[in-house]
């Protein structure tokens, strides 16, 4: 039976993927947190100093409080945790092959799964240390809890899916025009200061807003505003609109990638 | 046997297409060593690692009946900063196979001792080569593909080495890159000749090493 023999050959082609993803982030893990127990605390220390020192700036500035009686510390946290996942994910997406080049050699390690793990692996780190920083919050009295907990985590969700496709698209066009690469630390630069991560779309002037309303990361950091306080409603951003996004940018990615494939410099 | 089906690979220059493999129809028998020859840059390791499908080819296909090894030589395949002992816990995980016994037999067989414990880019070549040989050596593939046997080690793991290879005959065959005619004499019993992207088969060693000299 043929199709007998297909299940069988997906099943083992299943078996190989799962051995080669685990593999691949047991040895991410072990090269971005290190052996010791406490090497994962550092994925903490980076978003903790920005929150931080926006607070601290925010305060110096002599404003109150975030607009629609926000609190500080989930506001700055939904705003800087998604922003430096979004860049992280994509950036460690990027440099997934050229730092990984050598496995390539075993013929089960594909570009695709290299990218895969790192996306795992990131995707991962950001939804723990966004639980742990804003429940420590909670916990430590700086915050109220969520008031909608399973939309903020599928919201949670939507971000490392996002991640996924503009990952992908950064990879491939990065793989491709090595000279893009040149222009994605000032692209990210521009994306904290326009993916509301300090502001709401709703404080702007509605020709600020007309701009800002495309950038795909202002509107999940706005939906994780609205599942968190019950007070926030979505003003202008839409899930339907971050799922074209994902949807778009991981199919253009896997298009140039297709596309450009035999012109590569070989590995 | 593995079967290269209409396989072509060439590379873009600032002039065009260089062709490496030109629609290469050809079978490889798995039942006996083999040798590739083939002058410099004739595109024998390209050919290798097609086999090995650590790389695809611009057009055709490649398909084999048995377990293929990775393209080995030159000890790539592992990653420098990373200790012997996480690389072959990675390619036991890729593989399949227990890594606890993988890191047992691999440390047995190349000897390497502390050296287990540090990053691969303290090793010499000698060392990553026993190291790379030992861990292949584990995971019993049916076929290995070697991209110039060896040479590496000083004389205690020549022994070893050598003792291992005539085990292996035992109970797998090699497909063997090589320009040293005296270790393909010795070692396989057909050969192919790679020439301009084609591929000729000699079942008559010496007739290959012959047409190879006046290529």
């Amino acid at each position: 039976m043929s199709l007998a023999r297909d299940f069988r050959d997906f099943g083992r082609s299943f078996t190989v993927q799962r051995r080669v993803l685990y593999a691949l982030i047991l040895r991410e893990m072990q090269a971005r947190f290190g052996r010791s127990n406490i090497g994962p605390l550092w994925a903490l220390v980076e978003p903790l100093l920005l929150v931080g020192v926006f607070t601290l700036g925010y305060l110096a500035l002599g404003r109150r409080s975030p607009p629609q009686g926000m609190e500080f510390l989930p506001f700055l946290a939904t705003g800087i945790i998604i922003y430096l996942s979004l860049r992280n994910i994509a950036g460690r997406m990027t440099s997934a092959v050229e730092s990984n080049r050598g496995l390539l050699l075993y013929p089960q390690v594909t570009p695709f799964d290299l990218m895969a793990a790192r996306l795992l692996l990131e995707g991962a780190t950001f939804i723990t240390v966004f639980v742990v920083i804003v429940g420590g919050g909670v916990l430590l009295g700086f915050a109220s809890p969520p008031a909608d907990p399973l939309m903020l985590l599928l919201t949670l969700f939507v971000v490392v899916l996002l991640g996924a496709g503009v990952g992908t698209l950064q990879a491939a066009l990065t793989m491709n025009f090595p000279w893009v690469d040149h222009f994605m630390r000032p692209f990210w630069r521009l994306m904290l200061w326009t993916s509301g991560v300090f502001f709401t779309l709703k404080q702007l002037p509605m020709s600020a807003q007309d701009i800002l309303v495309w950038n795909p990361v202002l509107h999940v950091i706005e939906l994780m505003r609205a599942a968190y306080f019950a007070q926030v409603e979505p003003y202008r951003v839409s899930y339907g609109y971050v799922a074209w996004w994902v949807l778009g940018s991981a199919f253009l990615g896997l298009l140039f990638e297709r596309m450009f494939r035999d012109r590569r410099k070989e590995k | 046997m593995i079967r290269l089906e209409g396989v072509t690979k060439y590379y873009r220059t600032t002039h065009g297409r260089h062709y490496v493999l030109r629609d290469i129809n050809e079978d490889i028998p798995t039942d006996r060593n083999v040798g590739i020859l083939g002058r410099n840059g004739a595109g024998k390791s390209t050919l290798l690692r097609i086999i090995a499908r650590a790389e695809a080819p611009n057009r055709g296909r490649v398909r084999s009946t048995v377990r293929l090894s990775w393209p080995m030589g030159f000890g790539g395949g592992f990653q420098g900063s990373m200790s012997g002992i996480d690389n072959i816990r990675f390619i036991s995980r890729i593989y399949g196979v227990d890594w606890r016994e993988a890191v047992a037999f691999v440390q047995d067989f190349s000897e390497l001792g502390n050296y287990m414990r540090m990053p691969v880019y303290t090793y010499s070549s000698g060392m990553r080569a026993r190291l790379a040989t030992g861990m292949s050596l584990f995971v019993r593939f049916e076929c290995y593909l070697v991209d110039e046997l060896p040479g590496v080690g000083d004389s205690r793991f020549k022994r070893r080495f050598a003792a291992a290879f005539q085990e292996l005959r035992r109970r797998a065959t090699l497909i063997l890159v090589s320009h040293n005619e005296s270790s393909i004499r010795k070692t396989c019993e057909t050969v192919f000749l790679l020439n301009e992207g084609k591929l000729q088969r000699y079942d008559d060693v010496e007739e290959a090493l012959r047409l190879y000299r006046e290529l």
